[in-house]
């Protein structure tokens, strides 16, 4: 405290009684040797006692049905799974010609991964949102940009813990209580169809890296079959199972096609189906200039999140959001793609998998082309973060093209911020997009996926808002329990 | 003899979140959703639902912060949803505050304070506001007030501070009038 201040926080704070001894001592020694510190405290004193006789807010309570939800939940897990299924949220669409949708399994499921695709691309989730860098000290804007630092909390990006507890030990019992509503133990890989829809090196492609020649499949592979243990939680809290090894390789790559980004074309009001290529080579000679055969990519912002795996205490989820401007030489004049390279600190990190991707190109009246990843990584016992102690567990970057030095169009890399979230706390878009991570997951008949399974997706999907689901949201839950139904389960 | 785990401990402190904080996390949520009351209780209910979720360990000795911040972020999806949140925590406007010397001898009395005391308070930023509302119509302490903001205990003492000076000269312009 400035000796020579009256004007101090520590005055309101010993005034409410929050001041440490150290600064009761200061306060008290100012106030006894300085009549003006005592006439300005008096004054505080006067406002905080009217503040404090402030008659306390109206008695309120919930209504009778909400107030009989929220206890008829803690019945939820002395009943049997049986019972418990039959306690469930309403189902908000039942499909009346379920029946035929249960004899067509397979394109039930198919229907799913339709759907899959197309969620990502909900502008809820990034489409229309202006991001700009989120690094750790950064004011990163998102959905709706927050001038205020003292309301930036507010935001959706970073939810807050109420402690320092590590997050695989907070976790556990939250894991616990989901998997104790997931009505249903894991079935041995029953989806016979969705395999059918994933080519067989999907890992490999989702998880390359610049020498992956050289190291063909870097995944550690501990058992052959991926047999799902009777007790998930137990075994996925170790295994490394389809997980790449971040001591083995600390990077994970993926390309961006330029025609992936560009804006479909219309002819006549008809979408096209894929935009036409570019000429960079004619290009190039129009200039008549040694240029660079690619150019480099600017990007328009990025942004990373991170919270625990509600199917695996053990293992945490990013959401990777890079957005790029599409008017620029990078897509004009451009076929070649560009490389994005994430990189885990092995020390935090031991083991990694990219579990799901999505492009969305821009729309109508926006010139911003966006790619969504989603990591699921698997801590180090070392990993420790917090909001007030945030980890950073790797790095995402853009390898420009040869004669461009890497991040030259944008400043450095963004660090890969992990603040320890629970996937509770998270922003209900991040919560939402994981349950549709998980379905994908189901889908493609992934190794490994801890207790994941349909009713940890709806679940997950279903109480992600304090709203009922509408519109595309609505129509995924439908999806997933169909999906569910024809699957048997 | 070491007291028997309880069978259900989410479920207790449901019930304990129920019985003592049901109608001020209601108000709060309805302060943060500009008095809609329908949408408060939604709010509240799916934070005590969210309860049932957590681990009861870990948030036990903190309920009270977590139920706050739980259901502050639930209230701002929903403003967030229908694009009717607004981040003007700019004070420019309370400028002319720190210019203003009240003659002392037409300080308010203690019951015209309390008479403008929350009238006055509509006119502080938003964070000021909520660190008010949070400190004084709600109890939380300092450190709790950290949990639910996000913003460092440091922090919420100087937001607090400036909101009672404010507060202090706003109520004496308000009685000076």
């Amino acid at each position: 405290m400035n000796e020579n201040s009256n004007d101090h926080p520590d005055f309101t704070a010993y005034a409410l009684g929050e001041a440490s001894l150290e600064q009761s001592t200061r306060v008290r020694r100012r106030l006894a040797e300085d009549p003006d510190a005592r006439a300005d405290f008096d004054q505080l004193q006067k406002t905080i006692d009217a503040l404090q006789q402030v008659p306390a807010p109206p008695r309120r309570a919930l209504n009778p049905r909400q107030r009989e939800t929220v206890l008829a939940m803690s019945q939820l897990k002395t009943l049997p799974p049986a019972a418990l299924k039959t306690l469930r949220p309403m189902k908000r669409h039942q499909h009346p010609g379920w029946q035929v949708a249960k004899l067509a399994a397979a394109a039930c499921v198919a229907l799913g991964a339709f759907f899959v695709g197309q969620k990502f691309a909900t502008p809820s989730s990034a489409g229309n949102s202006k991001m700009t860098v989120a690094t750790e000290s950064s004011s990163g804007e998102t959905d709706i940009p927050p001038p205020s630092s003292s309301l930036r909390m507010e935001t959706d990006h970073t939810p807050r813990r109420v402690d320092d507890i590590p997050p695989q030990v907070a976790m556990q019992s939250n894991f616990e209580a989901i998997a104790e509503k997931a009505v249903l133990p894991q079935p041995p890989l029953q989806q016979p169809p969705a395999s059918a829809l994933v080519p067989e090196s999907a890992e490999k492609i989702a998880v390359t890296s610049t020498d992956a020649a050289k190291t063909p499949d870097a995944k550690v592979e501990v058992s052959g079959q991926a047999a799902p243990a009777k007790n998930p939680a137990a075994k996925s809290a170790t295994s490394m199972v389809g997980f790449v090894m971040a001591t083995d390789k600390t990077s994970s790559v993926f390309e961006f096609k330029p025609n992936s980004a560009r804006r479909l074309p219309q002819a006549n009001g008809l979408v096209l189906a894929s935009p036409p290529p570019v000429n960079s080579v004619q290009q190039s000679k129009k200039t008549g200039k040694n240029l660079s055969p690619q150019p480099a990519l600017q990007f328009h912002s990025w942004k990373a999140e991170a919270a625990s795996c509600p199917w695996d205490t053990g293992r945490r989820l990013m959401r990777l959001v890079i957005q790029v401007p599409v008017n620029q030489a990078a897509f004009e004049v451009n076929e070649a793609p560009y490389t994005m390279q994430a990189s885990f600190d092995s020390s935090l990190v031991k083991g990694y998998r990219m579990v799901a991707e999505k492009h969305i190109r821009p729309g109508a009246d926006r010139n911003l082309s966006t790619r969504i990843v989603w990591y699921e990584f698997i801590p180090t016992e070392k990993f420790k973060a917090s909001e007030q102690n945030p980890a950073t567990i790797g790095e995402f970057k853009v390898l420009q093209p040869q004669g461009h030095k890497d991040g030259a169009s944008n400043d450095g890399a963004l660090a890969l911020v992990d603040r320890g979230t629970a996937w509770e706390e998270a922003r209900e878009d991040f919560i939402f997009e994981t349950s549709m991570v998980g379905f994908g997951l189901l889908l493609q008949g992934k190794e490994n996926i801890g207790a994941l399974n349909h009713d940890l997706v709806l679940n997950l999907a279903e109480h992600s808002s304090s709203e009922p689901p509408k519109g595309e949201r609505a129509s995924f839950i439908q999806t997933v329990e169909q999906a569910r139904n024809a699957a048997g389960l | 003899m070491p007291s028997q785990p309880s069978k259900h401990p989410a479920g207790e402190l449901v019930r304990e979140a129920l019985a003592l904080h049901e109608s001020s996390l209601i108000a709060y949520a309805c302060g943060i959703l500009g008095g809609d009351e329908e949408r408060a209780r939604d709010v509240v209910q799916d934070t005590l639902l969210k309860l049932h979720l957590a681990d009861p360990d870990r948030i036990r000795e903190n309920l009270k912060a977590w139920l706050y911040a739980v259901c502050r972020n639930r209230a701002f999806d929903v403003l967030r949803k229908e694009h009717r949140i607004t981040f003007t925590d700019d004070d420019d406007h309370l400028d002319w505050l720190d210019e203003w010397q009240p003659d002392p001898s037409e300080d308010a009395s203690r019951e015209e304070l309390l008479e403008h005391v929350w009238a006055a308070l509509e006119q502080l930023p938003a964070s000021q506001q909520e660190v008010v509302r949070l400190k004084f119509q709600h109890g939380l302490s300092y450190k709790e007030i950290s949990s639910v903001t996000g913003h460092t205990v440091t922090n919420v003492g100087f937001l607090l501070h400036t909101a009672v000076k404010r507060l202090r000269k706003l109520m004496n312009h308000a009685c000076a009038d």
